[in-house]
């Protein structure tokens, strides 16, 4: 149990950044949902957790601030965004008792709307995407015969990651501490493409200390994700009943970074630390490294011809990982074999 | 007469004059360099408390134009990056090192830089290994050997920065040189001297030393904290590396953290090879289940035996053993995020008008100062300055740019 601290007395103020998923592809099909899981049961079931979540992490803390992000098939957006001004007395008493009075259900007018915005925007942005695509059906069409549909959720961290930068330093410079956490809402599958961008915003958000929650809505766990709260010391969930969505939520996603410490989480019950092959986009667990090479990983069954490729043509890197399964290259031999088996 | 006593004592005047004149425009010549950068101008009065502070727009604006400088050199070097290099810091430790030039001292600015470096080091050479030495006493002590932890290498120095006696270059040197000698073909062998002292104490002939060392392969770079010396200078002309003398601290800091990133390879310096590697997965092993060995949670994907903990040698098999982020944490210097352009240059009616709000497209700031705002080239969504650097600096993605590859890639697929 972590010590008592001086400033017990005041709560700590969470900035929440909640990536969701909402790309229509992946909810208008059942593909890669499974049974019973919180994706079987539709995009609305997930939203409405999510708003009603929201309510009770802004219920915690009347300073606690909330952003939410729709990871959309084309790109992120900003769904709602909580006024990030930092709080003066100079406002005036009317100001507050007007915002007082209209308070709603105990929480302040301004945290109420988060429900209606996230939304009403979320119609918007469907009803611009319809509206753009009605001359793309071919396009669509297409669109759904490869592979399991998934979403940029990359750069939706990279966009989190931004924001919470900003925050910080609008904080900092008014001497406030600031407790910013991502939480992701993912129920498609991982984009092997994505590996690059998404390794370099897990990175950062370890540095800059932003835990990443993610909660795998699916029927398939998320290597990225599970890697993302590995490092960043966030919680990884895959919900197991369906209709439980807000119970997990609530139960991991809603406290402070402070009273966290005080949890019990779900434990990892393993992380797939597999890097991405950078010719087949496949996942590789064992690699040759090239030195003097670029950086790539080529899977097993990268054939030798890309091997040989990439040795004649170095490019301006040195570290390089390829197949070992091709002999052509006749990769060094591990020193001892483990003994065979009398 | 008094007019001609009184021309002459104006001519003599005159002369003085000129003198004078002449005096202050060679003393000017060193301040010429100071001249453009006029720090005065800086200052600004804080409407609120009255306090004097630094005005943020120009400190912005001339970080900015250092990034550009920074990313230009390193566009320019078009070198092979992302090696594993092994290299060793050698702090000088010295009784130059206790000078107040520094406020409160060299050694406790030297000490907090060298910290900073080994951090940034193993941040942007996840792969790469380091070593410490100390030089003072005229003997160089190994602080630590060359390994990959960053704490423990800042622990050891902190515990280390007492500074006495003698500076040598040609023990440290030779300490570094045997130690690097065993490094493998394919890493590069580097050293960084930050040499307070204006003299070294050698046992022998130092120039030996240095042509050895040069025979070695070994680059040295050499960062000075007081003044140009000719031996420094000559090491690292002749082994390839690059040599700085710190103005002020900032300087030095600097200086010190232009190493961090991987420098250009000599062609001849590392030859290519191939390393047969793993990526284990993190499999949590039951209380119950019998193993032989390490109970470890990570397991090989060769010979599924356990290991405790990464980067390390299956204890079965012999495979090397990686984790996968610990490879990804040096991608961003093969990709990185190209520089974004100039906003302003290209909207100046747009904002001399002033009627576009303009919003940056990742953080949701709104942008007052239009000049400072930038454009990526890509996907021309415009960003602030604060997110500019931050994408550069420390994300190394564009937020996006990497929405746009993900939905090109799918197009590409499909």
């Amino acid at each position: 149990m972590p010590e008592p601290r001086d400033d017990d007395v005041t709560d700590d103020r969470s900035l929440l950044i909640v990536l969701v998923e909402t790309n229509p592809r992946t909810w208008e099909t059942s593909e890669g949902k499974g049974e019973g899981t919180p994706a079987s049961r539709g995009l609305s079931s997930v939203l409405g957790a999510t708003i009603t979540f929201l309510n009770a992490f802004f219920a915690l803390n009347q300073q606690n601030r909330a952003v939410v992000v729709a990871v959309h098939g084309d790109g992120c957006h900003y769904l709602y965004t909580s006024p990030l001004g930092v709080e003066t007395d100079e406002d005036g008493d009317e100001a507050e008792d007007a915002r007082w009075a209209n308070k709603v259900g105990g929480l302040d007018p301004l945290q109420s709307e988060a429900g209606p915005t996230i939304l009403r925007r979320l119609g918007e942005l469907n009803a611009a995407e319809t509206g753009s695509s009605a001359t793309g059906a071919k396009r669509d069409k297409a669109d759904s015969d490869d592979g399991p549909a998934t979403s940029p959720f990359a750069g939706a961290l990279s966009l989190a990651l931004c924001y919470c930068n900003r925050a910080q330093a609008l904080e900092n410079a008014a001497g406030l501490r600031s407790k910013p956490r991502i939480l992701c809402l993912q129920a498609s599958q991982d984009n092997p493409t994505d590996y690059i961008p998404m390794m370099n915003a897990i990175f950062s958000a370890q540095r800059q200390s932003i835990p990443v929650d993610a909660f795998a809505l699916g029927e398939h766990d998320s290597p990225f994700m599970q890697q993302a709260a590995h490092i960043t010391r966030g919680a990884y969930v895959k919900p197991t009943l369906g209709d439980g969505l807000l119970q997990y939520l609530l139960s991991t996603a809603v406290m402070d970074l402070r009273s966290r410490a005080f949890l019990k989480l779900p434990a990892a019950r393993g992380v797939d630390f597999r890097a991405s092959c950078f010719c087949h986009n496949g996942p590789s667990s064992v690699g040759l490294r090239v030195l003097r090479l670029p950086l790539r990983l080529l899977r097993r069954s990268s054939r030798v011809r890309h091997v040989r490729h990439h040795i004649r043509r170095p490019r301006r890197s040195i570290i390089d990982v390829i197949d070992p399964s091709s002999r052509a290259i006749s990769p060094p031999r591990p020193p001892a074999r483990p003994p065979a088996r009398a | 007469m008094t007019l001609i006593g009184a021309e002459g004592g104006g001519s003599e005047s005159d002369s003085d004059e000129i003198d004078a004149e002449r005096a202050q425009a060679s003393l000017r010549a060193w301040e010429k360099k100071y001249q453009s950068e006029r720090a005065w101008e800086d200052l600004e009065e804080d409407p609120l408390t009255g306090r004097l502070r630094v005005n943020a727009r120009a400190v912005e604006l001339r970080a900015r134009e250092r990034r550009a400088k920074m990313a230009s050199a390193a566009l320019r070097g078009g070198a092979a990056k992302g090696m594993m290099r092994f290299a060793y810091v050698v702090v000088d430790l010295s009784r130059a090192a206790n000078e107040e030039d520094f406020r409160p001292n060299r050694l406790s600015v030297v000490g907090h830089c060298a910290a900073a470096f080994v951090r940034e080091f193993f941040n942007q050479n996840p792969l790469s290994q380091l070593g410490i030495i100390v030089a003072r006493n005229g003997v160089a002590e190994r602080l630590t050997e060359l390994s990959g932890s960053p704490e423990a290498h800042c622990a050891a120095l902190r515990n280390a920065l007492d500074a006495s006696g003698d500076f040598s270059l040609q023990n440290t040197l030779n300490a570094a040189r045997t130690s690097l000698k065993s490094i493998p073909s394919y890493g590069s062998r580097e050293v960084l001297y930050i040499m307070s002292s204006l003299a070294t104490c050698d046992p022998g002939n130092v120039w030996t030393e240095i042509q050895a060392t040069k025979a070695a392969k070994v680059r040295v770079s050499v960062v000075a904290v007081a003044a140009e010396l000719h031996v420094a200078r000559r090491l690292s002309e002749e082994t390839g590396g690059t040599y700085g003398v710190s103005m002020n601290a900032d300087h030095l800091d600097d200086l010190i953290m232009a190493h961090a990133p991987p420098p250009p390879l000599a062609e001849d310096a590392t030859k290519s090879c191939l390393v047969q590697m793993g990526f284990p997965q993190k499999k949590h092993v039951s209380k119950d289940a019998l193993i032989v060995g390490t109970r470890g949670d990570y397991v090989c994907p060769r010979c599924s035996g356990r290991i405790d903990e990464l980067p390390s040698q299956c204890t079965v098999c012999r495979l090397t053993l990686v984790s996968s982020p610990h490879l990804a944490r040096s991608y961003h210097h093969l990709f990185p995020v190209p520089a974004f352009k100039e906003y302003a240059s290209r909207n100046v009616s747009a904002k001399e008008s002033g009627i576009v709000a303009l919003e940056c497209s990742a953080c949701l700031a709104s942008i007052t100062d239009a000049s400072l705002a930038s454009e990526c080239e890509h996907c021309s969504n415009v960003f602030c300055f604060a997110c500019d650097i931050f994408i550069h600096e420390r994300l190394h993605n564009c937020p996006h740019c990497s929405c746009a590859t993900h939905v090109e890639s799918r197009k590409k697929a499909s």
